[in-house]
């Protein structure tokens, strides 16, 4: 419908059609300043909702991430200590072996079975590994420390010391790790399972170096064999180790990949195109450019300049 | 004719040319003037005096001003001025709430609330560690506070909205005070026969700012030339006279403002749930919430005690803290008790069987409902698990909560534990509500049903326990939401192990409720949603981004709505000025017009005047 052009109408939709230019412009520069096309919640309510769930969700990611990362260091922590006792389980063998040997005599045999003590007692600090203030291998006791020594006792009858007997304080509670979000994984190994269950080990190595003390070829040779089980018997628990090691490193690949997919999702929901919104950018200046100058135009002409 | 009557012509003619730049000067004076209608003169020649006399006409007169105006769009730019009214300070109001949700830039509660669930994770990962505890605390803390501050802020944005009713009240009395007056000079104006175009234009004017401030309806008398404005369907302004509004505080809903219209005769009438539109109906609803008809009736009301009790035809989908408002009347809801019945403080008059009734639903009170079930939602989960763990020195369950919860009122106790039903040493209706959570020994439980001194809940106990209790109201439960204190001074007391930790052998490596705890991030139903007495509602998360999307749409609604108004409007008053507005063009055509005629009476005078000389020299 044709109206009566009046005045006031050009300068209402003059205003009218300024402020929502202006808006426009307003919305592209903040799209193009913020790299994004979410910036209040009003923006766009469900898409908002879906990004703040993967927000969460990313966040959640990330402190699976750091689980595992401090699950890692524990085990890798377990595993070294352990590859130590193996070392020197391995070192107790050879020093049996010679022990064993026709040509070493009692007092070889003796100087021996002190150094096996010593490795005995060396074994236990390993067994008594701390990481991070906590007692690795005391179960879910990380504050006890797992093996303790009784003094070394008289052997009246074979007039040799008895090592003291090493017992087990800590328990037998797995620790476990959230490392994804359905997944939970123990990263530790008790000690009475690594140390003691199957075999005590420091019992074994006692019984050996009483053997050496009393110079019982036929004990000694007894206990080499026994040696090579407590050897097995760590590989085992250093093998569960790796276990678990490795399927730590697996879930977190797998959480990575999640990750980088979440990230996509939700960059693609909050995140502006950016050559879409500079090219917004850039016609809006141009539709406010032109409203600014039809603006300026309004009443140039008017029959007021022709009065003389 | 003779030359003098000539020259009375052309005086005469001369005065009514003067009158009409008077006009064209008024209309171009008022060119910028809101709501002004170009006016426009009737000019008509004066017939000779005396009938059959053949000396011809006696030039020009006024015969009247006429302002151009079409009252049908006048009334519709009226109309959509309380649409715009409206949507103009409830986009305004929600726009205040959104900000105080600021997620988009990652400052909010979304964030504070994975953070907090994420120290749980660090505590499990190394459950000795005091600073590592101390983090979780802090996190703890502020992610209370966060949920504190955002809902003592929206109870702030309600009480500027409770002030902002106070301040429009006065300004729609002047204005309908105006009005009044108005209609009585037009009136005066219009029966002495002289046009009262400005004194209409200015009545428009107020109806048009009156509407945008409160919703009107209003209808022009033909006897008078008045208008009656009506407000909620009574009459505010009826020609000379005002039923002025005023505001009495309500102490069932806050101490806030409602709103009352004085009644001729009568005691002033409550309308607070009837103002819908305007800014006062923006105002109420985001302070309030939108008033909506419950389903159902009253089958039956009864008062005693100085409570009233409402049963209802059907399910009533009420929570404690509820506005309830029947015949004019609101009470919040304060107790819960089963079979479609709520219990509110006394209604003056009691409702009659069949009454209808009403309820608010969404904006702020709603927000804040949410705020409090999440918080909720929070303190039975979590102290659910958290108190059966044990801290770093604890030989025993110490039956710690995480967050703090309200000791039972003193000489109250647990009688008897049997179940899921709870018997108390006295009546416990109106300490305990549907939804709150009660723990008896170490074991916490979400309230189903309350009746005297019987309570029953979500779970049976495993223990029969007692005498001792504690609970939180899920009504408020974000206001007082807060870290045990105890838990707060010292961090040691976070019961991160499953099992006993004093001593040689203690498990202070143990992290199962720990872990458990920072589970709780992906558990289902944990929020009670539906005031139901169990959990209900997808993860915290998921709670907490739903009450974002409601926020976010009723902002985006009102935003959508108030720019469809301002396009509506822009139409309606060009539309408006293309009729009654003034065209500087035509004013100035008009003046150019008039000049011509001006001058050429001039010239006319002077020729008169010149054979008057002639006349003269005769002689």
């Amino acid at each position: 419908m044709a109206m009566r052009p009046v005045e006031s109408t050009w300068y209402r939709d003059f205003i009218f059609n300024l402020t929502r230019t202006k808006t426009r412009y307003d919305e592209a520069i903040s799209q193009t300043t913020s790299g994004k096309k979410l910036n209040h919640l009003s923006d766009n309510p469900a898409d908002m909702a879906y990004v703040l769930t993967l927000r969460s969700k990313i966040g959640q990611i990330d402190q699976f991430e750091k689980n595992i990362n401090s699950a890692s260091g524990f085990l890798g922590a377990s595993e070294s200590a352990l590859n130590q006792v193996q070392n020197l389980l391995s070192s107790v063998v050879s020093l049996a072996e010679q022990g064993a040997s026709e040509s070493t005599g009692a007092e070889g045999r003796r100087i021996i079975a002190d150094n096996i003590d010593q490795v005995r007692d060396e074994l236990m600090n390993y067994a008594n590994t701390e990481f991070m203030g906590n007692y690795i291998f005391a179960g879910s006791a990380s504050d006890t420390i797992p093996f303790v020594k009784a003094a070394d006792t008289w052997d009246a009858v074979n007039n040799i010391w008895i090592p003291g007997v090493v017992s087990y304080q800590g328990n037998s509670d797995t620790i476990n790790i959230q490392a994804d979000f359905s997944a939970t994984l123990a990263t530790n190994v008790p000690g009475d399972q690594v140390f003691v269950n199957q075999n005590d080990i420091f019992d074994r190595l006692s019984i050996l170096i009483q053997a050496l003390r009393r110079n019982d070829t036929a004990g000694i040779g007894n206990q080499i064999g026994s040696m090579n089980q407590l050897i097995d018997q760590i590989s085992e628990s250093v093998g569960t180790i790796g276990n678990k090691t490795s399927h730590l490193t697996q879930i977190k690949g797998m959480l990575e990949n999640f990750k980088t997919a979440m990230q996509a999702k939700m960059s693609s929901l909050e995140d502006a195109d950016m050559a879409e919104a500079i090219s917004n950018l850039s016609r809006e200046e141009v539709a406010l450019q032109a409203a600014l100058q039809a603006g300026a135009r309004i009443q140039r002409f008017s029959l007021m300049n022709y009065l003389e | 004719m003779n030359l003098f009557s000539a020259l009375e012509l052309g005086k005469n003619s001369i005065l009514t040319q003067q009158q009409v730049f008077q006009i064209i000067g008024h209309n171009i004076a008022n060119v910028n003037t809101e709501g002004y209608s170009r006016q426009v003169v009737d000019l008509e020649s004066i017939s000779s005096s005396v009938l059959g006399l053949k000396d011809g006409g006696r030039g020009v007169n006024l015969a009247g001003i006429r302002s151009i105006r079409d009252r049908f769009i006048d009334s519709q730019i009226t109309e959509r001025k309380q649409f715009k009214g409206y949507y103009e300070s409830l986009s305004g109001a929600m726009a205040a709430v959104e900000a105080l949700f600021d997620e988009a830039n990652g400052l909010g509660l979304s964030d504070s609330l994975s953070n907090f669930f994420n120290g749980w994770s660090d505590v499990s990962n190394n459950p000795t560690d005091i600073p590592t505890r101390n983090s979780l605390v802090s996190k703890a803390q502020s992610f209370a506070l966060a949920t504190r501050n955002s809902y003592q802020q929206l109870t702030d944005q309600q009480e500027v909205y409770d002030s902002g009713i106070g301040t429009l009240v006065d300004g729609i009395n002047s204005i309908a005070n105006e009005i009044a007056v108005l209609n009585e000079k037009i009136a005066y104006a219009e029966a002495s026969g002289n046009p009262a175009n400005d004194l209409l234009d200015a009545r428009e004017r107020r109806l048009r700012d009156l509407s945008e401030k409160i919703g009107i309806n209003f209808y022009y008398e033909q006897s008078n030339h008045s208008v009656t404005v009506e407000v909620a369907g009574r009459p505010l302004v009826s020609y000379s006279s005002v039923n002025e509004l005023s505001v009495q505080r309500n102490q069932y809903n806050s101490n806030y403002y409602d709103l009352y219209i004085e009644q001729y005769g009568l005691p002033p009438l409550n309308i607070t749930t009837e103002v819908v539109n305007g800014q006062m109906g923006a105002l109420i609803t985001a302070r309030d919430g939108q008033t909506v008809t419950g389903a159902g009736q009253i089958t039956a009301a009864a008062s005693a005690g100085g409570l009233t009790t409402l049963t209802f035809s059907q399910a009533h989908g009420l929570s404690v803290g509820d506005l309830i408002t029947i015949n004019g009347e609101t009470r919040s809801v304060t107790q819960l008790p089963a079979g479609n019945q709520v219990v509110t403080a006394n209604f003056t008059t009691i409702p009659a069987v069949g009454d209808a009734w009403r309820e608010r639903n969404g904006y702020i009170p709603e927000y804040k409902k949410q705020l409090n079930k999440l918080a909720g939602g929070l303190i039975y989960n979590l102290n659910a698990l958290h108190q059966q763990g044990y801290g770093l020195n604890d030989a025993v369950a110490p039956l710690r909560d995480f967050f703090r919860m309200s000791t039972a009122p003193a000489g109250v106790t647990v009688t008897g534990v049997a179940g899921n039903t709870v018997t108390f040493s006295a009546g416990v209706a109106g300490t305990l509500n549907v939804g709150d959570v009660l723990t008896i020994d170490g074991e916490t439980r979400l309230v189903s049903t309350v009746v005297g001194n019987t309570v029953t809940v979500n779970n049976a106990f495993a223990a029969a326990g007692g005498p001792n209790w504690e609970y939180a109201n899920i009504q408020g439960a974000a206001n007082t939401f807060e870290v045990d204190s105890a838990i707060a001074a010292d961090s040691s007391l976070i019961a991160a192990s499953s099992l006993p930790t004093a001593g040689v052998g203690g498990a202070v490596g143990n992290n199962d409720m720990a872990r458990q705890i920072a589970q709780l991030m992906d558990a289902n139903n944990v929020v009670d949603s539906d005031n139901s007495g169990s959990g209900d509602y997808g993860t915290f998360h998921e709670y907490l981004h739903a009450l974002y999307a409601d926020v976010g749409n009723a902002g985006s609604t009102a935003q959508y709505e108030f720019d469809a108004n301002g396009s509506m409007l822009t139409y309606l008053e060009n539309k408006r000025d293309s009729i009654s507005g003034v065209s500087l063009d035509e004013e100035t055509a008009n003046l150019m017009q008039f000049e011509k005629s001006f001058q050429a009476l001039g010239q006319f005078m002077a020729v008169i005047n010149q054979l008057t000389d002639v006349l003269m020299k005769i002689t």
